[in-house]
Parts: C-alpha cells; sequence; structure tokens
C-alpha cells in the first residue's frame, strides 16, 4: 500500500436500483503512474473519476487516497482531500467573470493564500502551458485549446499528487491535443500521478513510455 | 522638495493601484438576479414602511369611533394582523429571490468545492453578499418610505379630519410616530435576517449535494 497513491476495495456503486455502475471493484493506482481510464460512452469513466476524485461516495465498498479511506473522512474536512488532487473537466469550467489569471489562481485563492505569494508561480505558470499573452483575458475570448491549457494551469497550480482529467482533449483540435499530451507527459516526469478518461484511442497512442489502460466494461474493469 | 516628493510618491502609488486592479470577486455577486432582489426588497420594504406607517391613520374612521370597543386595542390588533401578513409575503419573495440567485451560481459553487474550497468558505462568501444585500436595500426601501410617509402626511391629515373628528387624530398621530421609529430599524433588519437565513439554508443544501 505504501507506494500506491490510489486504491478501490471491493467498490460498488449503483445510481438506481435498476442501473449498477460497477460491481465489486478491486484496483490500485501506484504513485507516479500514467492511466488511461477507457471505455464506450456511459460505461462509467466519469463516475469512476468521480469515485477517484472523492466527489463521489461508493454504494458500497472503500476508497483509499495515500493510505485514508475517504468514507471515514467527514463530509466538512474532505476538501482537504480535493486539495490534493488536480481536476480537469471536459468542459474546462473557467469561471466566466475571472481573468485567465483569476482563473489559474483560484485554487490557491480558495487556500486563503495571499497574491503576492502565489503571483510570480502563475505567470511562470502561465507561460510554461503557452498562455502568456492571455494574462488578462476572459475565458470568452480563449480559443477552445487555450481554454483548455488554462484549465490544465489550473488544476497543476497547487502541486497536487494526482491529477484527474476527464476527456481532456474532447473539445480540441488534433495539434492541440498533442500539446495537451506534451504537458501531461511533462508533469508526469515531475512524478504527478496521471488519470485521464478518454475513449479516444489515438490519445492513448500518442503517451507510449509507462502508461497502464483500464478499460471499463459491463460493469466491471480489465487492466491492458 | 519633501513636498514634491510626497506628491510624487503618492500619484505612482495611485497608478500602481489602477495598474494592479482589486481581485475580482469568486462569487459573482452583482448578477442580474441579485440586481432584482435588490431592487425588488426596496422596492417591498418601501411599501411596507408606507403602509405600515399610513395605517394608523386609516383606523381613525368614524365606523370604529361609533363602536364601544376599545380604539386602540383594535388598532393593535388589525395592525399585528396586517404587519403579519406583510411580512409572511415578503418572506416568501425573499425566500424565492434568494434561492433563485443561488441556483444561477451553481455551477461555480459546484466547481469551487471541486477545487478544494471548504464549506465556510463557500457559506461566508454567500451569507455575506445576501445579508448586504438585505440590509441596504431594507434601509434604501424603509428611509425612502418614511420621507414619502412625512411628505404625505398632511394630506392623509386633512382628509382624516373631513371624515372624523380632530381630537381622536392627535391621539391616533401621536401613536403612530413611536411606530415610525421602531420601523425603522424593524424593516432592514427584518430583511437582512430574511436575505441571511434563506441563503444560508439554500447554500448548505447546495453543499451537501456537492460534497
Amino acid at each position: 500500500m505504501t507506494n500506491n497513491i490510489l486504491a478501490l476495495e471491493k467498490v460498488h456503486h449503483r445510481y438506481s436500483i435498476t442501473r449498477d455502475i460497477f460491481n465489486d471493484i478491486s484496483l490500485t493506482f501506484e504513485e507516479g503512474g500514467f492511466y488511461f481510464i477507457t471505455g464506450s460512452s456511459g460505461a462509467g469513466k466519469t463516475t469512476l473519476l468521480k469515485l477517484l476524485s472523492s466527489t463521489l461516495r461508493p454504494t458500497d465498498g472503500s476508497v483509499f487516497f495515500l493510505g485514508k479511506n475517504i468514507n471515514n473522512i467527514p463530509q466538512n474536512k474532505i476538501y482537504e482531500v480535493k486539495r490534493q488532487i488536480g481536476y480537469i473537466f471536459q468542459d474546462f469550467r473557467l469561471l466566466p467573470h475571472l481573468t485567465t489569471y483569476e482563473n489559474v489562481a483560484l485554487p490557491l485563492r480558495l487556500q486563503n493564500k495571499r497574491e503576492k505569494n502565489y503571483k510570480s508561480d502563475v505567470i511562470e505558470l502561465l507561460s510554461w502551458v503557452n498562455l502568456e499573452h492571455c494574462v488578462h483575458s476572459y475565458p470568452s475570448t480563449l480559443s477552445g485549446g487555450e481554454q483548455q491549457r488554462a484549465a490544465i494551469a489550473r488544476a497543476v497550480i497547487s502541486s497536487p499528487k494526482l491529477i484527474l482529467a476527464d476527456e481532456p482533449t474532447g473539445n480540441v483540435d488534433n495539434s492541440n491535443s498533442e500539446k495537451i499530451m506534451r504537458l501531461f507527459s511533462e508533469m508526469n516526469k515531475m512524478g504527478t500521478t496521471i488519470i485521464i478518461a478518454t475513449h479516444d484511442q489515438n490519445l492513448i497512442s500518442k503517451a507510449k513510455a509507462n502508461r497502464m489502460i483500464i478499460e471499463i466494461h459491463n460493469n466491471n474493469i480489465k487492466i491492458i | 522638495m519633501n513636498i514634491l516628493n510626497k506628491v510624487l510618491e503618492s500619484s505612482e502609488k495611485k497608478s500602481i493601484r489602477q495598474l494592479a486592479p482589486k481581485p475580482s470577486a469568486i462569487i459573482p455577486d452583482n448578477t442580474l438576479h441579485n440586481r432584482y432582489l435588490f431592487i425588488m426588497i426596496t422596492l417591498i420594504c418601501y411599501l411596507k414602511s408606507i403602509l405600515l406607517t399610513s395605517y394608523i391613520l386609516i383606523i381613525g374612521s368614524p365606523e370604529f369611533s361609533e363602536l364601544s370597543i376599545n380604539l386602540l386595542q383594535i388598532g393593535l390588533l388589525s395592525w399585528v394582523f396586517i404587519a403579519s401578513l406583510i411580512l409572511l409575503i415578503i418572506s416568501f419573495i425573499i425566500i424565492y429571490g434568494t434561492h433563485t440567485s443561488i441556483i444561477y451560481n451553481n455551477n461555480t459553487i459546484n466547481l469551487l468545492i471541486h477545487l478544494g474550497a471548504s464549506n465556510s468558505f463557500v457559506i461566508k462568501r454567500i451569507v455575506f453578499s445576501f445579508l448586504k444585500i438585505g440590509l441596504v436595500s431594507g434601509i434604501i426601501g424603509s428611509v425612502l418610505g418614511f420621507i414619502t410617509f412625512f411628505i404625505m402626511n398632511p394630506f392623509l391629515l386633512q382628509i382624516s379630519r373631513l371624515m372624523n373628528n380632530q381630537s381622536q387624530m392627535v391621539i391616533i398621530t401621536n401613536t403612530s410616530s413611536s411606530f415610525e421609529y421602531i420601523l425603522l430599524f424593524a424593516i432592514p433588519i427584518l430583511s437582512m435576517f430574511a436575505c441571511t437565513l434563506s441563503s444560508y439554508l439554500t447554500v448548505r443544501k447546495l453543499i451537501r449535494k456537492y460534497n
């Protein structure tokens, strides 16, 4: 268990009496690993990510994050787990009334950190994702690829141990998806665990080294 | 020279402040819904203060004086009834308006919780913004209401004098003046309380849903 960042133990999840999503699945994610979760639409990729990010609690079974059972953490303390996880949404979810800089700095503001302590980090990160020219731009003026890169920067800013990405290239073109995958690979090289949910086989083939593919099929999982 | 330096320094500071604007509020509080809510509460508090203060004058009609029951007792009972009815309507409008306005920010709240905002962080920001709306609109509404009432007062008195005898009216206007000052404070406090409570209950429900 020591090298595992996340572990699912006999997890069973159902949305309704007639709709089971997972049947007693057990799975471990090692620190520094690069994982892909695949499966057809509606197979439960997003649900699995929600379970891993502690946004959803399983109907049965346990989810461990850094050895701690998430089920035993009280609701008003769950934010401590969420702060250690970077989440990237398919639809970016940048706040429209905040600038790119403010959107990226948002996780740090939520932790009541002072701007003078993080300002240079945010600027540096924005230049890492090639968004130094859009620091004061609002999300509505950015392209799809730029918005997704801003969302990636927001997920990375608080140096999380784990990054979960739900269809990160679902709304961007080929060249942008390559750039995004390059960013993920760089983050992985720095030691961050990456878990990407996607049904895009091209994307999986782009990440060549040390990747592991988890396929969801008929309420069960298969490791490829 | 020193003064000149100081002036230059202050102007420099000013220009720096302009270059680095104040960071935007994480949860926007100047949305269209909030503005509508503000206008609605101001209007309601305005009408409420006019209604409740001028109501004392209305009960001085000849029908009341002809009855053997104590005039002031009836006045107080009917005042309490009307006040609670108005309060009920206001509470409903404030609760509905606050609820709609928070639900409009549903996605923002969901995102903040996803990014690791603590429950108290979200609750504090939302409840405080609605507390401000309730208090400020309550003060504006009631102050405007009292100004209107004082402008209208001589005309109302003249109308009442035509219908009533003068000695009764003096007693009634004296009674109303104490109510006026109580209402001046009570209306903003009530609207602030209603806004705070309804926003707290709504945001707590949303947090439970997303956590």
